[in-house]
């Protein structure tokens, strides 16, 4: 068995006879290298396309993002329109007038009101029934007394969303007109008179119902309309929202750390083999508006940091092991190397200005949020050592920097960086919300600065927990 | 000429410079090399490797370090790039493992770095970078064991084993007193 007690002067003994071993020039080779470098030499260098590309994926990103929240957005509110038969134009056409009686539309009256498609259908089964029924009844009889209290109600004022769906009744039930369930007025021309009547008592009705429309439509009340999408109701605010989110995130960080060129590859490995991930966290708050039709703008003050663990590789020392017999009598010893690990912790400390432009989806008791933006770093610092370039010193990350330079190794601020997120958020009441958030974030800059041989990013993932605040 | 001319020269592609970069340091690096070779034809193909990646990225040499220590860097991750392409690591040990008889550490001194070179040469490759890593160049089990892809285990064990293997192979060449 080899003498372990000397398997430090064994390696030393290769290491002070080989490390600086020189050979003497090796010019027969020179040759071969010269034609290699001018081949090298006439090759194009290939363009940095690395900021370009960057660029092009962040706005290709946000673009795509706006527009397909501008989208949603406005189906939505497209949506909605065509419920409430609000004429592109502003105008309302009779046809327009008959939808809208079919729908509920004062809707002060009724804070909660169904769908319009469903009640609309409602209607009209209830109509159908009543044309069955009420076949050969006579028209002129029917219409009458109906429009005569619809005239009554609008000279006092009163008019009533009931009594619009009795015209509407009315029209459906007259002789040729089963299909009038397509909103279409056509009266029988053997009932001139009462067509008459009823076309005044639409004119009428008409710019009653401009009036109101428009008066719905600039109203600054708030108003909630209940869509019903399968099992979930969404809510669509007429109004603009602001919050204010409190949170704290605890995370991931994912580092990488590359060399710059190919002698510092080894110096990329040893970094990389002795520090390690040991913990990250971020909390901060933000202020959120967000419009009508969902779009959010956020913004506000993001506090992060990164914890590693660094082993620092002192050397080794030799360990003394003495086994003893039963009797307590040492039997033998054995020497061996034992490496001395010096750990040491470096913090990664990053205060970031957020801008988040996102959709916002509110349903009855959550509210879905799709967000992404650019964090705008204010100010890094760092505190701890890492082995430096020469592979052998510790170099302070707070201060280190090459030597008559003053600008420092690691960067006072880190520039832009992605970030994104998916909110799932709980409604505690009409106020107060729970924020359960995950969220990314990707330094588009390396930490480091041009001077380090190596270039140290992150990207990191983490859940943020919270609460939000609307004061609407 | 001051290495510093030496450098400028060779950035603005001057051939005398580049020449006079390689006398000097061709020697040092040759050696590196041996040592993660299998024989002298790699070793030659590495340093010629080696210092075209010297010339074609000698604008990114800062300097503030030694140009030596960075030629040198060059230089052993060409090589431990060579031994991933070839993936030598599953490669069995030639010689049987356990010594024959204990090595006087006396017995090292008479020895030359011809005799040294060899002796590592002669190692599965697995073992020899393991071994130049650790024992020569410095570093340490976990960062040898980032560098090489392997566990830290692997890299403990792989350095006992080409120590038993040298020396054996110290023992064999009878330049040992038993």
């Amino acid at each position: 068995m080899m003498d372990q007690k000397n398997e430090q002067e064994f390696d030393k003994l290769f290491r002070t006879k080989l490390n600086q071993l020189d050979l003497g020039p090796q010019m027969h080779l020179w040759e071969n290298i010269e034609l290699e470098i001018d081949k090298n030499a006439r090759s194009s260098k290939i363009l940095g396309f690395g900021w370009y590309t960057r660029l092009i994926v962040i706005f290709t990103l946000l673009s795509f993002g706006i527009i397909l929240a501008y989208k949603t957005s406005f189906k939505s509110d497209h949506k909605s329109n065509q419920n409430t038969g609000i004429a592109a134009d502003g105008n309302t056409s009779k046809n327009d007038l008959f939808k809208n009686e079919l729908e509920p539309i004062d809707q002060t009256e009724n804070q909660l009101i169904e769908s319009p498609i469903v009640s609309k259908n409602n209607q009209y089964n209830t109509q159908v029934a009543d044309i069955q029924k009420n076949k050969h009844n006579n028209f002129i009889s029917l219409v009458n007394p109906i429009l005569n209290k619809n005239n009554s109600n609008l000279n006092s004022g009163k008019a009533k969303s009931s009594n619009f769906s009795k015209i509407s009744e009315v029209n459906i039930g007259s002789e040729k007109n089963e299909k009038t369930l397509n909103n279409e007025v056509v009266v029988n021309e053997s009932k001139v008179e009462s067509r008459d009547l009823n076309n005044s008592t639409l004119e009428l009705l008409q710019k009653k119902e401009i009036k109101k429309l428009s008066s719905l439509t600039n109203s600054s009340k708030t108003r909630k309309r209940d869509i019903r999408d399968g099992c979930f109701s969404r809510n669509i605010s007429r109004l603009n929202q602001f919050a204010l989110d409190v949170y704290y995130s605890p995370e991931i960080s994912m580092r990488t750390i590359v060399s710059k060129d190919e002698s510092n590859i080894l110096y990329a490995q040893k970094r990389a083999g002795s520090e390690a991930y040991n913990g990250a966290s971020s909390f901060g708050f933000r202020a959120s508006y967000v419009t009508p039709g969902g779009l959010a703008l956020r913004t506000g003050i993001n506090f992060s940091k990164i914890k590693e663990k660094f082993d620092y590789f002192k050397g080794t020392e030799k360990k003394q092991v003495i086994i003893f017999d039963q009797n307590r009598n040492p039997i033998d010893t054995i020497y061996s190397d034992v490496e001395i690990i010096e750990q040491k912790y470096n913090t990664y400390k990053f205060l970031d200005l957020p801008i988040i432009v996102g959709y916002e989806i509110d349903l009855t008791d959550f509210v879905f949020s799709f967000n992404g933006g650019l964090g705008i770093n204010l100010s890094s610092t760092y505190s701890g050592q890492v082995t430096g370039p020469d592979l052998k010193k510790l170099i302070d990350i707070s201060s280190a920097s090459q030597d008559n330079v003053e600008t420092p190794y690691f960067k006072k601020n880190v520039g832009l960086s992605l970030m994104g997120s998916f909110g799932l958020n709980y409604k505690i009441n009409g106020r107060l919300m729970l924020l359960a958030e995950p969220t990314i974030r990707y330094y588009l800059n390396p930490i480091t600065s041009n001077d380090y041989p190596l270039e140290q990013k992150y990207l990191q993932l983490g859940i943020s927990t919270g609460l939000r605040y609307r004061f609407y | 000429m001051d290495l510093n001319d030496i450098i400028k020269g060779c950035l603005a592609g001057n051939k005398s410079s580049q020449k006079e970069l390689f006398n000097r340091l061709s020697g040092k690096m040759m050696a590196v090399c041996l040592r993660y070779s299998r024989d002298k034809m790699e070793a030659e193909d590495l340093l010629q490797e080696s210092f075209i990646k010297v010339f074609m990225n000698l604008a990114s040499f800062k300097n503030d370090g030694s140009l030596e220590m960075w030629v040198r860097r060059i230089v052993i991750n060409t090589s431990i790039k060579r031994y991933h392409k070839l993936s030598y690591q599953n490669e069995s040990p030639s010689s049987d493992m356990m010594p024959e008889t204990i090595v006087q550490s006396s017995a090292y001194d008479s020895m030359i770095y011809t005799e040294l070179l060899d002796l590592i040469a002669e190692l599965p490759d697995g073992y020899k970078v393991v071994f130049n890593l650790y024992a020569i160049e410095g570093f340490s089990h976990k960062e040898i064991a980032e560098i090489l892809n392997i566990k830290e285990a692997t890299s403990r064990s792989q350095l006992v084993k080409a120590r038993v293997v040298l020396q054996n192979k110290i023992i064999k060449s009878q330049k040992v007193v038993i």
